[in-house]
């Protein structure tokens, strides 16, 4: 099929959450709830791998909305970066539903647990697949209301206090890309990302321009967590529910590092230096901050939280290399994050439940969970990044990347996620340590913990696994992706058309009645 | 103009930056609605302040453009509906930790979360996974958590 045929693909997935979110408004019962819950999620999935299957020969998918043209309307564009964030945030979607589902909480869920995660999902695939900067604003907006109501829903007192530091930190945030995409406006005349790109091709290296860019760093960064305005995340995710911190820990920090690659590969590529100075600084302090930050904590989600905030260090490193073998690696180390980060919060969950505690510090768990030690063991490996894990497989990429590009910078940057990664594996081994090795102490008891529940550990980490054993079309896939990035000329061909864009003269002259 | 306009947004965003910084949840609530004026304000300078007509075609041109307005205005309804959400969390933490004042929300990354130290100050509104007052016993233990529930 031609693209044109599949012009309504792109807005499947930002379509069917958003219906499905309000029909779970209903106060059906739990059974149809949950069945509309999992079926909606199952659906999106199919959208998503629809989408990664139709943009995997590099065509660039384009709905107009209205049937407007590129410049002028709101295009819902995707080419193969979008569909692959697509697909993770419908994968992490899938399990966040299932582990809610196995999961009864009446009370969040009569004040529609489920519909506010499928207006969150819409969210997140908006913010992945629309080709619009203000759009973009427009989709952070809708991910975000669901974040903070989901973020406060329950009200405990914990909750409250995070959420509101949570959700000030992202108003902030969200005056300045909207003063940012006033400046881009004012600058460029136009919102729209591939135009911005040909019209700031059109201007070569212009300072106004890299200004906007950085205004939009500083914005990403907050959303994305990057070090200096990261110091929300590690408090508001463990006091989540379970299920809803899991999505939100896999995939809305990706959101973030998604419009910075979005933003400093396909639009502002011309005068790349600072911003890329900025990110690998960040980064690679990020990485460190998040590692330390692990090892200092006692609980389970919160360790993770901070792991969480290195693994988005390790992004903006790769990102910030500027090479395209960096960015093939960072593409990798997205689908290795979102997907350990699920995998890591679904096996905390069955943990915190199996010892009635939020503290690692139980001891001798081995014996009653081995499957589940077996689980965690995979996915503290590709925390860390070791052998045999995907996460070795995309930490040596970026590592590789980072020596071969040689600058002083890229070289501290190097070192420093070396020593993050070590520091990561010691965290890890803490949490191995406290929790499952030793001899277990009567005194403490054991509960038991639903299948349905210990499924989505074992699901989401046969999936970290999958990412190991198919390393290879992985990493082909993120080849082709860094290769489209690296050369926006198709993206912009791919949503302006060929003819060069006319601007019609205003009217001057008044028309008749 | 323009002078006027970058004079007046520069003292509507440190006026919502000192709001911000507070201690007090409406005053911080009043600053991001400032911090959300001026930046409205910043759109509709940059796109250039000219006297010239409305974008009402039945008016002679030359016409103002109409795309920073429109930005404006969506900006507008998501800044009100933001606000809305945030003043109810703001009303929620003042019934369940029963101060007007982010101190009442401690910091917690140094602190046992889970310890009991909540005093209600209006015990009609629990929040809804604590049991009600007259449910609870005296010698009943701490609520469990979220995460702990047996």
């Amino acid at each position: 099929m031609t693209p044109a045929d599949l012009a309504w693909l792109p807005l499947a997935p930002i379509l069917a959450p958003l219906g499905l979110g309000v029909l779970l408004l209903y106060p059906w019962r739990r059974p149809v709830r949950v069945g509309l819950a999992l079926a909606g999620a199952f659906a999106v999935l199919l959208f998503a791998a629809s989408l990664v299957a139709a943009t995997s020969g590099g065509a660039v998918l384009v709905s107009s909305l209205g049937g407007w043209p590129a410049p002028f309307g709101i295009v819902m564009t995707a080419d193969r970066l979008g569909a692959w964030m697509s697909l993770l945030a419908a994968v992490s979607g899938v399990l966040a539903v299932w582990q809610a589902a196995a999961d009864p909480d009446p009370v969040r869920e009569k004040h529609h647990l489920f519909g506010l995660l499928f207006f969150l999902f819409a969210g997140v695939q908006l913010s992945f697949l629309t080709g619009d900067l203000f759009n973009l604003f427009v989709a952070f907006e809708v991910m975000l209301v669901a974040s903070y109501a989901l973020a406060v829903l329950g009200s405990t007192r914990e909750q409250l206090r995070e959420g509101f530091r949570y959700i000030v930190m992202n108003l902030v945030a969200s005056a300045l890309l909207v003063v940012t995409c006033g400046l881009a406006y004012g600058v460029l005349g136009t919102l729209n990302f591939a135009h911005l790109a040909q019209r700031s091709a059109e201007l070569g290296p212009n300072t106004t321009v890299t200004a906007v860019g950085v205004l939009l760093l500083i914005v990403f960064a907050a959303k994305g967590a990057l070090f200096p305005l990261g110091f929300w995340l590690p408090g508001t995710y463990p006091a989540l529910p379970p299920a809803v911190g899991a999505f939100f820990a896999a995939v809305l920090t990706k959101v973030g590092i998604y419009a910075l690659i979005r933003v400093f590969t396909t639009v502002f590529n011309q005068d790349p230096t600072l911003p890329n100075t900025l990110l690998l600084g960040l980064g690679a302090v990020t990485m460190l901050f998040g590692a330390f930050g692990a090892v200092s904590q006692r609980e389970w989600r919160r360790i993770f939280s901070f792991t969480v905030i290195s693994s988005v260090g390790y992004l903006a490193f790769g990102l910030g290399l500027g090479t395209p073998e960096a960015l093939r690696a960072s593409v990798a180390y997205l689908a290795v994050s979102v997907l350990v980060t699920a995998a890591l919060f679904a096996i905390a969950a069955v943990a915190e439940r199996a010892a009635g505690s939020r503290l690692v510090a139980v001891r001798g768990m081995l014996d009653f969970m081995p499957l589940l030690a077996a689980c965690f063991l995979l996915c503290a490996l590709t925390v860390a990044g070791l052998p045999p894990s995907g996460g070795f497989v995309a930490k040596y990429a970026l590592v590789r990347a980072g020596l071969a590009q040689g600058s002083p910078l890229a070289l501290a940057a190097v070192f420093s996620a070396l020593l993050a990664s070590l520091i990561l594996l010691y965290a890890m081994l803490g949490v191995w340590r406290g929790f499952f090795w030793g001899k277990h102490l009567v005194m403490f008891p054991v509960y038991r913990v639903p299948f349905a529940l210990r499924a989505v550990a074992y699901a989401a980490t046969a999936l970290v696994a999958g990412l190991t054993l198919f390393a290879g079309p992985l990493l082909g896939w993120a080849d082709a992706t860094a290769a489209e990035l690296s050369e926006p000329g198709q993206y912009i061909r791919g949503v302006l058309g060929d003819e060069p864009i006319v601007i019609p003269p205003p009217p001057t002259v008044p028309e008749e009645p | 103009m323009e002078t006027l306009f970058a004079v007046i947004i520069g003292l509507l965003v440190a006026a919502g930056v000192f709001l911000v910084l507070s201690r007090v949840i409406v005053r911080v609530v009043l600053g991001l609605t400032f911090i959300s004026y001026a930046a409205n304000l910043a759109i509709l300078t940059v796109a250039g302040l000219r006297e010239v007509s409305p974008p009402l075609l039945t008016l002679p041109g030359p016409y103002m453009d109409p795309l920073p307005q429109a930005l404006i205005l969506t900006a507008i309804v998501i800044g009100f509906a933001t606000t809305a959400l945030l003043l109810t969390v703001a009303l929620r933490a003042y019934q369940v930790a029963g101060h007007d004042d982010v101190e009442a929300f401690g910091d917690n990354l140094a602190r046992d979360p889970d310890a009991h130290d909540g005093s209600f100050a209006d015990p009609e509104h629990q929040s809804p996974d604590r049991p009600d007052v007259e449910d609870m016993q005296d010698d009943e233990p701490a609520p469990a958590p979220a995460g702990g529930r047996p």
